[in-house]
């Protein structure tokens, strides 16, 4: 946060119990809702717009608000909203920024043309596909992010199925895929949001971040195609004639077709390399490092958008802006509850587990984290934990901030509502006219979260801890 | 969830029929006339003449029918059941006196065309001026036309084989402009859909499949090893006039189209028409 805040407005306040437990009334409230989202047919952003509205009255009537004059490090004062500095505009610039980067990258046919080139390189084997989409959506979803990539390589999953007449493997495809963009979101600071949530607040560089993360990633991935292919029954062709009929139709895809330039395409390749290494390099580089990830993306964002000058307002319009609205009305409704001593009466609850030692706290968050995850947006739990385990003074090496990273990423594969890109991969089921009711999902999701999440607790507790 | 239409459209458009090159066999031709035994032999010396460059690979089988040998459909049908031919061949307004009158091709025809699943070979009518009877040799240039061009590969394999090695073989398409207005009139009252953009992109991927499928019937060849020239005349207008000014244009000595339509039991509306209008050349009707 670039401000900080008066002296005034950091006076310890205290606030009576009745009123702690009334705004986390509100709060329950908050999550509940966005919990029946779907039931609601009501948009995150207006779901959280409104809470967000709710709690700063309330805010206001209670007298908890910290109403006044910022300062900023030379000492100047300024007038902002109070809701203003209770987001975190870092996390929303890299989100906008990388949003608009990966949309007109995508317009070079980039990412449309690798997809392409590994579904030839596949032949149209069944199995080798599998493999190949799978790894394809881990780098995307830790490239791009996992909604972007649950699209793209659900799209391309089902023109080529059809194509092969493969109809039959369709679902399974896109279940696998959906629990796979989880896992890739896994792989980087930047690939998730609770990622860049709990990065930020521990501290963690991105290349610290990728180190831990990828071993598990790696192995997640390939434990995952694995179960998949052996539950569904995907395998490889047997026979000559097969073989040729299967690589002939996968032959008909032109992966230069959606390519209007060469050298866009290369110039998007070398930017989208180019955004990669400065964004892990942001923490050493001079001066970019004390703009951040969030001007790096949006530095980017704009150095593409100079490709399309004149229709840059389409972007505009492509962006998701509900996704934003959301955030920047949840950090507003987190800030409230801190004021309100919310988060303090949940940090409590949470020193308890933390007191169940190395290894029961570290699991224990872990498996609540993911389990919470599984039912709500896991953003708001991210962004309440890494409040309340930076308030509680965790080192950055802790494992506990990387129990909240697992289970809030992890715990997407429990259910279609627990992540964004498997309800992604929901959607396009019902698009294909396959039956997947939320129940169906879990029965079929359960069995391989539970393997994910097995798999994260051994490894946090045995190489993290 | 538009943005899984975007990338679904993508993959879509990037998902092209493959042409594999096929030999088509004809082995066996039954040349149907009304004219006396003599005139019907000259006819047929010339018809074979025509079909020089095929059956390279086949021994021919022919069967020229005169007279009244034929002269109800039920016995042209019983004919064509009997011989099994692998190709008919006939003309315009054959057993008709509706020749004199160039608006439509006999019931003998249209019924020909539709109940068997034989191509027929339909050629001007003797007599007629046309300059066909006294031209000699196979065709050279040879247009397989449709309104759906994109992946039909029999089309694609008869009008190969009829170009025969060293011909040209011109993929012709027209995308009815009228229809295409039409629509365009329709998008532009509907706020959703920004009219400029659909015009312009809608345009553009109606004339590119099949100028994707002609550049794929020509990799396919190639791939294949057959000599053939192949061009590509894909354009929006006035699907007639237009087909009618590219065939002078590019000297077509055969033009091969789809006649067939599973919805219903008549002609192909634009294959009649075509039928009807260009009477001066042969038109393969598959």
């Amino acid at each position: 946060m670039t401000f900080a805040l008066s002296a005034a407005a950091h006076a310890a306040h205290e606030v009576p119990l009745g009123t702690t437990l009334l705004f986390t009334a509100v709060l329950v409230a908050l999550v509940l809702s966005l919990a029946l989202e779907e039931k609601l047919h009501a948009k995150k952003s207006l779901i959280v717009g409104v809470f967000a509205v709710i709690s700063l009255l309330m805010g206001a009537a209670f007298g908890l608000l910290p109403f006044g004059p910022l300062i900023n490090v030379f000492g100047e004062q300024m007038n902002l909203p109070v809701y203003i500095p209770a987001i975190d505009w870092g996390v929303i610039a890299i989100i906008l920024g990388s949003s608009l980067f990966v949309d007109v990258t995508s317009r070079s046919g980039l990412f449309t043309f690798i997809a392409i080139r590994l579904t030839k390189l596949s032949g149209g084997d069944p199995l080798k596909l599998l493999w190949l989409y799978g790894a394809m959506t881990v780098v995307f979803s830790a490239v791009l992010n996992n909604v972007t990539a649950m699209i793209i390589v659900g799209s391309l999953t089902v023109v080529s199925l059809e194509k092969l007449g493969r109809r039959d493997k369709l679902l399974a495809f896109l279940l696998v895929e959906g629990l796979l963009t989880n896992i890739g979101g896994l792989l980087t600071l930047i690939s998730s949001v609770p990622n860049i949530i709990v990065g930020t607040a521990a501290n963690i560089s991105f290349v610290t971040f990728f180190l831990v993360a990828a071993p598990f990633v790696v192995v997640a991935t390939a434990i995952t195609l694995w179960l998949g292919a052996r539950w569904n029954g995907i395998e490889r062709l047997s026979g000559e004639e097969e073989t040729a009929h299967a690589a002939s139709l996968v032959a008909g895809f032109d992966e230069r077709d959606g390519i209007t330039s060469d050298g866009f395409l290369w110039f998007s390749a070398g930017m989208t390399v180019l955004f990669i290494l400065v964004i892990a390099t942001t923490s050493v580089l001079p001066w970019v490092s004390d703009l951040g990830m969030g001007f790096v993306a949006l530095a980017f964002a704009v150095a593409m958008l100079i490709r399309f000058k004149a229709e840059v307002d389409r972007f505009y319009d492509a962006v998701d802006w509900d996704l934003l609205g959301f955030f920047a009305g949840l950090f507003v409704v987190i800030n409230v509850m801190e004021h309100a001593q919310v988060l303090g009466l949940i940090g409590q609850g949470l020193e308890h587990v933390i007191a169940l030692g190395d290894i029961g706290g570290t699991g224990v968050l872990l498996l609540a984290s993911a389990v919470f995850s599984s039912v709500t947006d896991n953003i708001p739990l991210a962004a309440m934990l890494s409040k309340i385990l930076g308030g509680l003074g965790t080192p950055s090496d802790s494992a506990l901030w990387w129990s909240v990273v697992f289970g809030a990423n992890l715990g997407g594969n429990i259910t279609p509502i627990g992540s964004a890109s498997t309800l992604v991969a929901v959607t396009i089921m019902h698009k294909h006219k396959l039956e997947m009711s939320f129940l169906g999902f879990v029965k079929k999701a359960v069995p391989y979260a539970v393997v994910q999440l097995v798999l994260a607790t051994a490894y946090v507790l045995v190489f993290l801890r | 969830m538009s943005r899984i239409d975007q990338f679904e459209s993508v993959f879509l458009s990037a998902s092209k029929p493959r042409f594999t090159h096929e030999d088509v066999s004809i082995v066996r031709v039954l040349v149907l006339t009304d004219l006396p035994q003599e005139e019907a032999a000259s006819y047929g010396a010339r018809v074979q003449d025509f079909l020089g460059g095929l059956g390279q690979h086949d021994t021919q089988a022919w069967e020229v029918v005169s007279g009244h040998r034929c002269a109800s459909i039920g016995e042209m049908l019983a004919l064509v059941r009997e011989w099994t031919p692998d190709l008919v061949c006939a003309y315009r307004n054959l057993h008709s006196t509706a020749w004199q009158w160039p608006h439509s091709l006999s019931d003998h025809i249209e019924v020909l065309t539709q109940v068997t699943d034989v191509p027929v070979l339909l050629l001007p009518r003797p007599g007629q001026s046309s300059g066909w009877e006294d031209a000699t040799g196979a065709p050279f240039t040879v247009m397989a036309l449709t309104d759906h061009l994109a992946g039909d590969q029999r089309l694609v394999h008869y009008a190969v084989e009829f170009a025969g090695p060293g011909g040209r073989l011109l993929l012709a398409h027209v995308e009815h402009e009228a229809v295409f207005e039409r629509y365009m009139r329709v998008i532009s009252k509907l706020p959703r859909i920004p009219t400029e953009v659909a015009r312009a992109d809608i345009q553009a991927q109606l004339l590119k499949e099949p100028k994707d499928w002609a550049a794929e019937v020509e990799a396919g060849l190639s791939r294949s090893g057959v000599q053939l020239t192949v061009g590509s005349l894909v354009q929006m207008g006035q699907r007639l006039p237009t087909y009618r000014v590219l065939v002078e244009e590019n000297r077509v000595d055969l033009l091969v189209m789809n006649t067939k339509d599973e919805g219903q039991l008549a002609m192909h509306g634009l294959s009649y028409q075509i039928a009807v209008e260009l009477r001066a050349i042969p038109v393969l009707m598959l």
